[in-house]
């Protein structure tokens, strides 16, 4: 009974956020929208707030809504999210903030199926819309909504639950109801730069690389994608040039993402598809005043849930990055969401966090696994006993830095932040790759198997070095959150760079 | 199911019509390596004429009762097999190894490197899996027999809790033929790897399987593949007798491994007349029939399997090698046997192909690109409950993760086979 009145508070406090972000939504249970050409429409509530900060770090949570009942996808996948999610009649999942994003192609993650992603703890999943063009289509998923949805006027169509029904992406690959879905025409892992379409001319467009090759996408059809995902959070279509443009090519796509984003807006407008929220991309390049420019611009149109950073990793120094964040996030209300791709090692997402960032793509754990790599990256520094220890709820603190996995008193094991499994060395090393990591690799398996399973050229290597280095990266995260919320980010920091820094020192003196 | 109406479904499968592919094109055939070879005859006459067949032995051979649930068990040190119910010559039985207790007729997955391929060890437990492979020769080239003894046993270096089999790498015998020299002393292998040679004596395997540690160990027989005629398949049976005698000797631990002898033979009923008389008496705790499912003609291939589960005790276990076309495993059930391994139905997944029960569901193919069914509506594995033909479709062949989806569905498929 306790529980359920602490469920229902939540609930309650949940629904206070989102209508404070959006004064439309006046009964939480109504969210079935007509569109203009009769069909039902769908809502995703999605809201944001920032609860605690640390210079300019913070820690928030993003609410949004399930989509989905505990059906046909969702009974065989647990919820993980949230405090206030576990309940099959609860509306709304939280996701903490800084958070990672899972990496998809086509929709699903490279090596693990959705049982084994249950098991980790991503905020939520990237699915880039420019997989959708073809194999498969964005067609293809609208017909799939179509046929799934009910029609409206069926009289014996049972009273809508306060769920969204399964639609989208969501409904085609029955994701589990508390499942975060954000769109982005990037593609993180390749990361392609942007073919030149031309000068600026009439009509621009864009040429992506894609899983089904090089393809040319507009506004508008980058919106009608959007519109079949049904996303959460939308990034739309923008023009991120590498780093190596210049001032006229840089002005240009500032320009045109303003342009597409503009188009986008208007169209979902038309859609009647208000709650897929979407964000403004901020491009501008190594410039600052274009970065200025595009944030201010960006800013200025209405409607959108917060902003994307675009046009990071794409070949800029990282001395310079902190400047261009700063530049661009100068000129953004601090209330809106903040993501951003490119950020791709440790390094550098402590760097955007710092900034203010709170969703990113991170491909680190990928490259490693591609590489044949674990990640051994010390998590926590001597001093975070004291630290947490002292913290309020200390009881609590001190269990959250334990089961977080790393030892109190720093790390002992490891001297160096990733291991090369496919060294003979692990040839009998029947040891976890981590021994105080709770990932299921580490649980079950042992450095010389997953050696083996590298040296035979197995498939099995790849999806469990995927399922550590992708569990410590979330555990590094999690870190990073309790950081924040302690004050001792920007220390945390400064250890972990140095750490780092006196372990590629040691190494090359070592030579 | 009971165990009764388990064997009667699989009867009633065999009589019913059920789709059969068509066979493969003449450039295509050197792939059938250890699995099953699709039936010659088409059409729904197949399995008709397979049940007519069966029929017509069931009723000539004087020694089969039709009656019920007989109880016919037997236990060796490491091995309990227990018979539940026969019907006719089929029979439900339950076989307790040291690490698990298993319900036949049973598939095993192949995991020939210590691994079933893409699959962690929780979800081949979770699919059903009783049983797993792993391969003597394979597994000594990498990792080598010492580390995995070093690690505990194969059990313990993948980390599967319950039963295992190794191949004592007599098949490489016909699938690195090119690569292997064969003498009385036993075969010598040049590594497809480095190069290295490498001498498998039946000591040398039997060695190794030990320090693998599994459940069932297989003897080294003299592996012929069944297209060969000739003396050298008479050659082969009585050599695999001399093997088996050197296989037990070298046996160190009989008390928790089981080692099988395997009737050669090739299609020749006279030879594995003799090849059977031979293994009965030296009274193993469980026989397999080799030197099948390489190419032969079917007819050819349910006779030989005819004769041998004829002639091998009731009261053990029979394991059918390179047994995998859910059809043929049906087909050997209903003869009688007990145990199945192939790579079909995990290869063919990697190759976009799924198994459903009306034959095999191509998700290549262009029809599939808009078909929002899932691959079988009745199947409650992962890929069937959560993505529809046409998502599956656009992921396999093209990205790990659909290639994985598949592979347990097939695997579902073929544990839900069983029942």
């Amino acid at each position: 009974m306790a529980e359920a009145a602490e469920r229902n508070e939540q609930q309650r406090a949940a629904a206070a956020v989102l209508r404070q972000h959006d004064s439309t939504m006046t009964n939480p249970g109504d969210n079935a929208v007509t569109r203009q050409d009769g069909t039902s429409g769908e809502e995703r509530c999605v809201a944001f707030e920032v609860r605690a900060t640390d210079g300019d770090a913070r820690v928030g949570r993003i609410l949004a809504t399930r989509v989905g009942d505990a059906g046909r996808g969702g009974d065989q996948m647990r919820d993980t999210e949230g405090q206030g999610g576990t309940q099959s009649d609860a509306e709304w999942f939280e996701v903490a903030t800084p958070g990672l994003l899972a990496y998809t192609r086509r929709g699903l993650p490279l090596h693990l199926t959705p049982d084994v992603m249950q098991t980790l703890g991503f905020a939520g999943w990237n699915a880039c819309s420019v997989h959708f063009l073809e194999s498969p289509s964005h067609q293809t998923i609208a017909a799939h909504t179509r046929a799934r949805t009910p029609s409206p006027s069926a009289p014996s169509h049972p009273p809508p639950s306060t769920r969204l029904p399964p639609s989208g992406l969501h409904g085609f690959l029955s994701l589990a109801p508390a499942t975060l879905l954000l769109s982005s025409p990037r593609d993180s892992l390749l990361f392609p730069g942007c073919k030149e379409g031309g000068k600026a001319s009439a009509r621009p467009a864009t040429w992506f690389d894609t899983p089904s090759g090089r393809r040319q996408v507009t506004a508008e059809g980058h919106s009608a994608i959007v519109a079949s995902l049904l996303p959460h959070v939308a990034i739309p279509l923008h023009d991120a040039p590498p780093a190596t443009s210049s001032l006229n090519r840089q002005r240009v796509a500032v320009e045109r993402s303003l342009t597409w984003l503009d188009e986008e807006l208007r169209l979902a407008e038309g859609r009647a598809q208000h709650r897929t929220a979407m964000l403004g991309a901020v491009v501008g390049g190594r410039f600052h005043d274009e970065r200025r420019r595009s944030a201010r611009e960006t800013a200025a149109r209405k409607g959108l849930a917060g902003y994307h950073l675009a046009g990071f990793g794409l070949g800029e120094p990282m001395d310079e990055r902190d400047a261009l964040l700063a530049a661009a996030l100068s000129e953004l209300p601090p209330e809106g969401l903040r993501h951003t791709s490119g950020l791709n090692t440790p390094e550098e997402v402590l760097q955007g966090v710092a900034m203010g960032v709170d969703l990113v793509d991170c491909t680190y754990p990928h490259d490693l696994t591609l590489l044949g790599l674990a990640s051994t990256l010390p998590l926590l520094p001597p001093w975070w006993g004291d630290v947490v220890g002292t913290g309020e709820g200390g009881q609590g603190a001190k269990g959250q830095a334990a089961a977080i996995g790393g030892k109190m008193d720093g790390w002992v094991e490891e001297e160096t932040s990733k291991l090369n499994l496919r060294c003979t060395w692990h040839k009998r090393s029947f040891v976890p790759i981590a021994p105080a990591c709770a990932c299921y690799t580490c649980a079950r398996h042992t450095r010389a198997y997953v050696h083996h399973l590298l040296d035979a050229h197995e498939m099995l290597a790849l999806v469990l070095l995927d399922i550590h280095n992708h569990h410590h990266m979330l555990q590094f995260l999690a870190v990073i959150r309790q950081a924040i919320s302690l004050g001792v980010f920007q220390r945390y920091r400064q250890w972990f760079v140095r750490a780092r820094h006196h372990e590629a020192q040691s190494l090359v003196t070592a030579v | 199911m009971s165990p009764l109406a388990s064997v009667r479904w699989s009867l009633r499968l065999v009589l019913s019509p059920v789709a059969t592919p068509r066979p493969s094109p003449p450039h295509r055939r050197h792939y059938r390596r250890c699995h099953s070879v699709r039936p010659q005859f088409h059409g729904k006459s197949a399995a008709h004429g397979a049940a007519r067949q069966l029929n017509a032995v069931a009723r000539s051979d004087p020694g089969i009762s039709s009656s019920s649930s007989s109880s016919s068990s037997s236990s060796s040190m490491a091995l309990e097999f227990e018979v539940l119910a026969t019907h006719k010559r089929a029979r439900a039985a339950r076989m307790t190894l040291p690490h698990h207790s298993c319900l036949t007729p049973m598939f095993m997955p192949v995991g020939t490197q210590g691994t079933i391929k893409g699959l962690t060890a929780q979800q081949l437990q979770q699919l059903g899996c009783q049983v797993v492979l792993g391969n003597t020769y394979h597994l000594a080239n990498r990792p080598g027999a010492d580390v995995i003894a070093d690690a505990g046993g194969l059990h313990a270096f993948m980390d599967w809790p319950r039963g295992l089999l190794t191949d004592s790498g007599g098949f490489q015998m016909v699938s690195l033929l090119h690569l292997a020299d064969i003498t009385e002393r036993g075969v010598e292998f040049q590594s497809p790897v480095d190069g290295s040679r490498m001498l498998l004596t039946p000591e040398e395997s039997i060695a190794i399987q030990n320090k693998i540690g599994a459940d069932i160990i297989m003897a080294l027989d003299d592996v012929v593949s069944s297209l060969v005629s000739g003396p050298r398949i008479e050659e082969a049976t009585h050599r695999t007798l001399r093997w088996m005698d050197r296989c037990m000797q070298a046996h160190s631990r009989p008390h928790d491994q089981n080692l099988f002898g395997i009737v050669q033979g090739g299609l020749d009923p006279t030879l594995r007349d003799i090849c059977l008389k031979g293994l009965i008496q030296r009274d193993l705790p469980g026989y397999a029939i080799g030197g099948l499912a390489g190419g032969e003609d079917k007819d050819a291939f349910w006779r030989v399997v005819a004769q041998c589960t004829a002639a091998l005790p009731a009261n053990k276990p029979r394991y059918v090698m390179g047994v995998g076309y859910p059809l043929d495993i049906v087909v050997c059930s209903a003869l009688g046997a007990d145990m199945y391994d192939c790579v079909y139905p995990t290869r063919t997944a990697r190759f976009a192909t799924a198994l459903i029960p009306e034959g095999v569901l191509k998700l290549k193919h262009a029809a599939m690109a808009h078909d929002h069914r899932p691959i079988d509506a009745s199947c409650s594995c992962l890929a069937c409950r959560n993505y529809s033909r046409a998502y599956l479709h656009s992921l396999v062949t093209k990205d790990p993760v659909g290639c994985h989806l598949l592979t347990m569905h097939n695997i579902a498929y073929m544990m839900q086979l069983r029942c």
